[in-house]
């Protein structure tokens, strides 16, 4: 077991990058604390020490998503997260999970992503020992019944009927991810279909349970305050004596995507205004223009005074009601999402205002202020996105597994976070003009019924 | 010798059986114990005055990468004059909309610039400004705030501009039975009370005008009517020199507070219905008046609400959900104001039972009122309450929200340094009385929901007022 500090040795070159140098030891003590191995088992585990509260977290991520899923088995990765928040284990009844954590005070949660599913708790950091029992009895043995099985089964259908009529959009989206990602494990709904789950069976669930919820398949992360050597026995004492089963070897293969322009309407019944949906197909995530990527989307979308918000969502223009979007990222492949509910009848001028927002970021360098900006609220982000120790550990896991996805570690978790802030405005001219093109672009207009 | 072998061998394989399940360790089967407490100190509140009677508390963070200011003006609801109500609320949103020098665009462009969030509410007691921005940038978020509050941009248009804000969010407000139950539970509690006029409608808004917002800012808008709660990587001194630096054109004036009485409790147990048609379940929203309290009081009251609809073991819950199946949630709290407050219990529930469910929501209160709780049970809920206190400090807004709150409400190191200590003292005794006092009041039940899913539940009761979501009494129906 060899324990690797991330965070200090980048303070060496940052020093050496003279128009960051002021900022970049700020980033680098930010990310500093943080320590991770690998057990024999393939268990990763990440610590991250900060000292300001007497609170931990314990979260851990499992590769384990729709995309994942086989055709025909669609919604089991939801249906298992909902599994493992109730079902209980072989030393853990149902609800007791919840219970414990509730009893001390704590909060826990799940979430269940196209690429991963996440659980995590916060709980008071002497009641360590406690969170990580509950988590390795639930992947050691997860207790699936045929009763359990039944009730959250039909749990996720009424959700799933519930949500597809009542959430305008919803079925719509479902169509502009098939459309956009083009392959079944990409494009299908993480929500999965209503006649797969209909179908499966608790075989099923329990197949996708012991080859995904295996130590090798996640990754354990520790935040908040806590002693290191106690952490590190107790992860050895829960963890370590768990079998290290391989889990199946899954590649992704990205489709050649045709270099055409593509465009498709559908209908929502319960659409109040006309919509659309447009999307870019980028590179890999962790790809060297993945970090110009991440400030673009800054500038476009990325608070009120951002490009598009200001030019859509003006109060005089009043060319829509509704812009959301950004870079979707599902393991090895990257999209940008723009998502526009229109508040004229016809959804061209929509579309008019976001391309030539766009012909300007590609014809025009940004100024050095707007640039500036950018970068300020890239880091607003960064410290609201790990602003609790739960929401660090959630970051460390999904920033592992990013750059797990192109070959690298979380050591590289400074320089990818500082390549970001030496974006430069000849950069984004150039991004854009690759990826913001009509011929990488798939529009789905919505129109109401 | 060989026998003797064999069964010191079947006597160490029975031993090992006995200590674990097959294929498990011993340790697995157990909870783990807690390790010792942690010292548990939270930084210092350090307060001061500036020689304008702003009053400022800082609390030092180290090497916190976003700073928060909260901004306090004692001047929330009840401060509104009879004939404008919601004048709080829109002097409030005012803030966050432009100013004599700077268009809201522009001021929304200087926020973003320094990694800023900014949010304005007004409850009962306060308004309160909430700002959050980059560490480095404390001067440009303390310029910013210094021309908001001395020169606010008051007319016509701005008047209009949040008139309609404020009127959009209330159409939101009508479709959440949860949230409408809430506000109309505030209104009957308070009724005739300045607390009652947090609960205004859409005719309230029609009524402001320029005239009235500037005679309100004037009056109110004052630095010895303020305080200002700044958390981050800075000291009190370095605070206190910039800010007196900003804000020293900001004059104090006599401020004459809005005499509070103390709220009276209900006179009788009122039902009320909501009529919300498309509601497909029941929010139950009922509530009792908390007059101002005795020391310690407070912590038992929270003890209360914890024990009887807190968290997934309390008792609302284990009825409610887990027994009878009537409820998808359930929860009970305690709410401060300055002058008082309300103890309040939340249950959403199914529309065919609503009537069984608010017997079992007053059954269970009175059973508070007779019988001591036992020591598990106390202790149990004391145990979530001191265990979550740090919990919900543990995002940077919260934390300095947490503090504001607390300053709000008049509050001080009880309810911060003090607040495990306080928590521990709770005992069976001072449950039981506290419960007698004020739980075996009368409460008004405010329930949202389908009038057509619930007829038959309304039926079961002896009197129930009807209205429309815009607070309209519709009629009366008696059984």
């Amino acid at each position: 077991m060899n324990l690797r500090s991330v965070g200090r040795r980048s303070v060496a070159a940052a020093a050496a990058v003279g128009v960051l140098a002021v900022f970049l030891p700020a980033q680098t003590s930010f990310f500093s604390g943080l320590t991770h191995y690998t057990l024999k088992n393939g268990l990763t585990v990440i610590f991250h020490e900060h000292f300001d509260l007497p609170v931990v977290s314990v979260a851990v991520g499992y590769n384990a998503g729709s995309i994942h899923e086989m055709p025909g088995k669609t919604g089991v990765a939801y249906l298992l997260e909902k599994l493992m928040m109730f079902a209980g284990s072989a030393n853990v009844s149902p609800l007791e999970h919840i219970s414990s954590i509730n009893r001390i005070g704590g909060t826990l949660n799940a979430n269940a992503l196209e690429d991963q599913t996440l659980y995590y708790q916060t709980i008071p950091s002497n009641h360590l020992a406690l969170a990580l029992w509950l988590e390795s009895d639930r992947m050691r043995t997860l207790d699936l019944s045929e009763e359990k099985f039944e009730k959250a089964r039909s749990d996720l259908l009424e959700e799933l009927r519930n949500r597809r009529t009542s959430e305008p959009f919803l079925n719509s989206l479902q169509t502009f991810d098939q459309l956009l990602y083009s392959d079944f494990s990409f494009g299908h709904s993480l929500l999965g279909d209503e006649n797969d789950i209909r179908n499966l069976t608790l075989e099923d669930v329990k197949a996708f349970y012991d080859a995904r919820y295996v130590p090798q398949n996640a990754v354990l992360c520790i935040s908040g305050q806590f002693n290191k050597t106690r952490a590190q026995e107790l992860v050895a004492r829960y963890f370590e004596s768990l079998p290290g089963v391989k889990p199946p070897a899954v590649t992704f293969e990205t489709p050649v995507f045709p270099k055409t322009p593509f465009s498709r309407t559908t209908e929502d019944p319960l659409a109040s205004a006309p919509a659309v949906f447009l999307g870019f197909r980028l590179s890999a995530p962790g790809a060297p223009d993945s970090a110009i990527l991440t400030l673009l989307d800054f500038i476009l979308m990325k608070g009120r005074s951002a490009r598009l918000n200001r030019r859509l969502l003006n109060r005089e223009a009043k060319i829509a009601f509704q812009l959301s979007g950004g870079i979707d990222r599902r393991f090895n492949r990257t999209v940008y999402k723009i998502f526009i509910i229109a508040s004229l009848p016809q959804i061209s001028a929509c579309l008019d205002a976001v391309f030539s927002e766009l012909d300007k970021i590609k014809r025009t360098f940004l100024s050095e202020t707007e640039i500036a900006k950018a970068k300020t609220l890239y880091r607003q982000d960064l410290f609201n996105r790990t602003a609790t120790s739960a929401d660090w550990a959630i970051f460390l896991i999904q920033s592992f597994r990013a750059l797990q996805s192109t070959g690298r570690t979380l050591d590289d978790l400074v320089r990818e976070s500082d390549r970001i802030l030496k974006v430069t405005p000849s950069d984004i001219v150039a991004i854009a003009n690759r990826y913001f093109t009509l011929d990488n672009c798939v529009v789905l207009q919505v129109r109401m019924k | 010798m060989n026998k003797r072998r064999t069964w010191a061998a079947l006597c160490l394989a029975v031993a090992v059986c006995a200590a674990s399940a097959p294929g498990q360790e011993r340790f697995r089967q157990k909870i783990p114990a807690p390790d010792p407490q942690p010292e548990f100190r939270l930084p210092r509140l350090e307060s001061i005055t500036l020689s304008n009677g702003l009053r400022m508390t800082v609390v030092f963070r180290e090497s916190a990468p976003m700073t928060s200011l909260h901004l306090i003006f004692s001047c929330g609801e009840q401060a509104s004059p009879e004939k404008t109500p919601g004048l709080a609320t829109l002097a409030a949103v005012t803030f966050g909309q432009g100013t004599q020098l700077h268009s809201a665009a522009e001021i929304e462009e200087r926020i973003e610039s320094i990694g800023g969030s900014f949010a304005v509410s007004a409850d009962q007691d306060v308004i309160l400004l909430g700002f959050h921005f980059l560490e480095e940038h404390l001067d440009e978020a303390l310029d910013l705030i210094a021309e908001m509050i001395l020169l606010p941009l008051i007319g016509d248009r701005e008047i209009k501009i949040v008139q309609s804000m404020v009127s959009s969010e209330m159409t939101a407000e009508e479709r959440d039975p949860s949230f409408l139950a809430h506000r109309f539970l505030g209104g009957f509690l308070f009724q005739g009370h300045p607390y009652g006029k947090f609960a205004f409608g859409r005719s309230g808004i029609k009524t402001w005008t320029p005239r009235d917002l500037l005679e309100f800012w004037d009056r109110y808008i004052r630095p010895n009517n303020a305080q200002i709660v700044l958390t981050g990587s800075v000291n009190i001194n370095t605070a206190s020199r910039k800010i007196s630096h900003v804000l020293n054109t900001w004059r104090p004036r006599d401020v004459t507070p809005v005499p509070l009485p103390p709220p009276r409790p209900p006179d009788r147990t009122r039902i009320c219905f909501i009529d919300l048609p498309q509601a497909s379940q029941c929010t139950i929203c009922a509530g009792t008046v908390l007059p101002p309290l005795v020391p310690g009081e407070r912590f038992a009251l929270m003890a209360l609400g914890q024990l009887l609809g807190g968290s997934i073991n309390s008792r609302l819950f284990l009825n409610l959900r887990e027994s009878k199946g009537y409820a998808y949630e359930t929860y009970s709290r305690p709410e401060f104001y300055r002058a008082g407050g309300a103890f309040t219990v939340r249950a959403v529930v199914r529309p065919e039972v609503v009537a069984a469910s608010v017997r079992e929501i007053f059954s269970e209160i009175r059973r508070l009122t007779r019988e001591p709780v036992s020591l598990d049970e106390i202790g149990a809920a004391k145990f979530i309450l001191m265990g979550g206190f740090p919990i919900q400090l543990d995002r940077y807004d919260n934390f300095s929200g947490y503090v504001a709150a607390m300053k709000a409400a008049g509050a001080g190191e009880e309810l911060w340094s003090r607040f495990p200590e306080n928590m521990l003292e709770v005992d069976s005794d001072r449950i039981l009385q506290t419960a007698q006092k004020y739980l075996s009041q009368p409460f008004v039940v405010v329930i949202a929901g389908s009038g057509k899913l619930c007829r038959d539940g309304l039926a079961e009761f002896d009197e129930v007022e009807i209205f429309d979501a815009r607070g309209q009494l519709l009629e009366t129906i008696k059984k």
